[in-house]
């Protein structure tokens, strides 16, 4: 009895070790992916070296999927140069697609051993403000009465894109309204939309899930040999 | 009497006020040292060019070596900068780039090569926001680059030019948002030039022409 109890135990312990070296395994299988903002704004162009979509995408995903790691876009606009620069992008997804396609594009983005890159693009729209607020101030003390509105709508897509064979395998989007209030009795209080906040969260969450379920169904099919020896 | 110690006096009270110059040079020295702000050295892969199996003399002009941007908190060596990615874009353009030396002149001793590749002018231009006439920073750069035969004959020249306005947000430092302008239009001029000359048909000819040389000379 004592016996059986303890090759009871014996197998408990060998299936928890089991277990806990298969989540290892698990965790330590990276996904590496690079991130740009296409197509980048050129008049702001500031933005295609990083910016706050980009950091709070990144952020998400990891998160979301700590196996993920994103490669930010001045790298990947580093390793492009000069091709994904704002003056210099493509215009249009066939050129994008073709701009992956290129020999030394794709053996440069796989020499950083990138098997994915997330191609984000959109922002916030403000609406015209509405209402006043009206500040004085006398001898006794001052205040401000009155309420000020703003509505904004933040739409976020992104893309992923397959460096094996230059495709875009998933399409996500996010979009998000909200409005913008300040009321005023005394001292105005500002309570922002967080329209962009929102809608990166929801994006990443969703590319976090897409580039997990990619990967999972890629690495169960078995690979194509052309693919297999560009890579090697 | 009086005289001598006035003039004594004179010199006494002068001695501090020299020792203040020389101070004063120094610190305006040290402070302009301190205020150039380094732009960040080009990035490790250099730029992906269809290069061109050429022996090419490269000469940076001074007019494109010195210009510095200066404002009140800070001094930016564009000029420098530039050279600096310039020479891994000319490093990706030809399979031979020789730096030629500023003396003598290329044009009197640049045998046993294909061409000479100059870069002539940097322009470099930058507003700060001025509450009352702009709301945002503004930079401009610009660049002249010549390709010439060895004699001196020009083949092509292209001139490329970027330019950057930014709203800078209360909450963004004035400096680190200067210097990623600045970068950023060095970035997109430099980048407008590589495609211009990659797609330049004088360039293709010249290449192509240098290639029949080499195989049937």
């Amino acid at each position: 009895m004592m016996c059986m109890g303890l090759a009871r135990a014996l197998v408990a312990a060998s299936c928890l070790f089991c277990t806990s070296h298969l989540a290892q395994a698990e965790t330590a299988a990276a996904i590496p992916v690079g991130i740009v903002w296409w197509p980048a704004n050129s008049t702001d162009a500031l933005y295609a070296m990083g910016g706050d979509i980009e950091a709070c995408l990144t952020s998400r995903i990891r998160e979301v999927a700590p196996e993920i790691v994103v490669t930010p876009q001045r790298t990947i606009r580093d390793t492009l140069f000069p091709l994904l620069e704002p003056a210099t992008q493509p215009a249009t997804e066939a050129g994008f697609a073709a701009l992956l396609a290129r020999e030394e594009v794709r053996a440069r983005l796989v020499r950083r051993g990138l098997q994915y890159l997330i191609v984000f693009s959109g922002g916030t729209l403000e609406d015209k403000p509405g209402g006043f607020i009206l500040c004085g101030a006398g001898y006794g003390g001052g205040g401000c009465l009155g309420f000020v509105w703003q509505g904004e709508t933040t739409a976020l897509n992104a893309a992923l894109w397959s460096l094996d064979d230059s495709i875009k395998i998933r399409h996500e989007g996010a979009k998000v309204e909200g409005t913008f209030v300040m009321p005023a009795f005394i001292l105005p209080v500002p309570i922002p939309a967080r329209t962009k906040a929102q809608a990166c969260d929801e994006l990443g969450s969703r590319i976090a899930h897409a580039i997990r379920q990619t990967a999972a169904e890629h690495a169960g099919k078995p690979q194509d040999p052309e693919s297999a020896r560009q890579r090697e | 009497m009086e005289l001598i110690e006035s003039a004594r006096f004179y010199r006494a009270l002068s001695l501090p006020f020299r020792k203040w110059r020389g101070c004063a040079a120094l610190m305006a020295l040290a402070l302009a040292a301190c205020g150039t702000v380094p732009l960040t050295p080009p990035p490790e892969d250099p730029p992906i060019f269809q290069r061109i199996d050429a022996r090419v003399g490269v000469v940076y002009a001074s007019a494109a070596r010195t210009p510095v941007l200066v404002n009140p908190i800070m001094r930016i060596e564009v000029g420098k900068a530039s050279v600096a990615r310039f020479e891994q874009v000319f490093a990706s353009m030809f399979t031979q780039p020789v730096e030629l030396p500023d003396w003598p002149p290329w044009r009197e001793s640049s045998t046993g090569l294909d061409g000479v590749i100059v870069l002539e002018q940097t322009d470099a231009e930058l507003l700060l926001t001025d509450t009352a006439n702009r709301d945002h920073d503004f930079v401009r750069i610009a660049y002249r680059v010549c390709l010439y035969e060895p004699g001196g004959i020009e083949i092509r020249c292209w001139t490329a030019s970027a330019q950057q306005r930014h709203q800078r947000r209360f909450t963004e430092s004035l400096k680190d948002c200067v210097i990623q302008e600045i970068e950023i239009t060095m970035r997109e001029a430099i980048a407008r030039f590589m495609m211009e000359a990659e797609n330049d048909s004088a360039l293709k000819d010249w290449s192509a022409r240098i290639s029949r040389q080499r195989t049937s000379p």
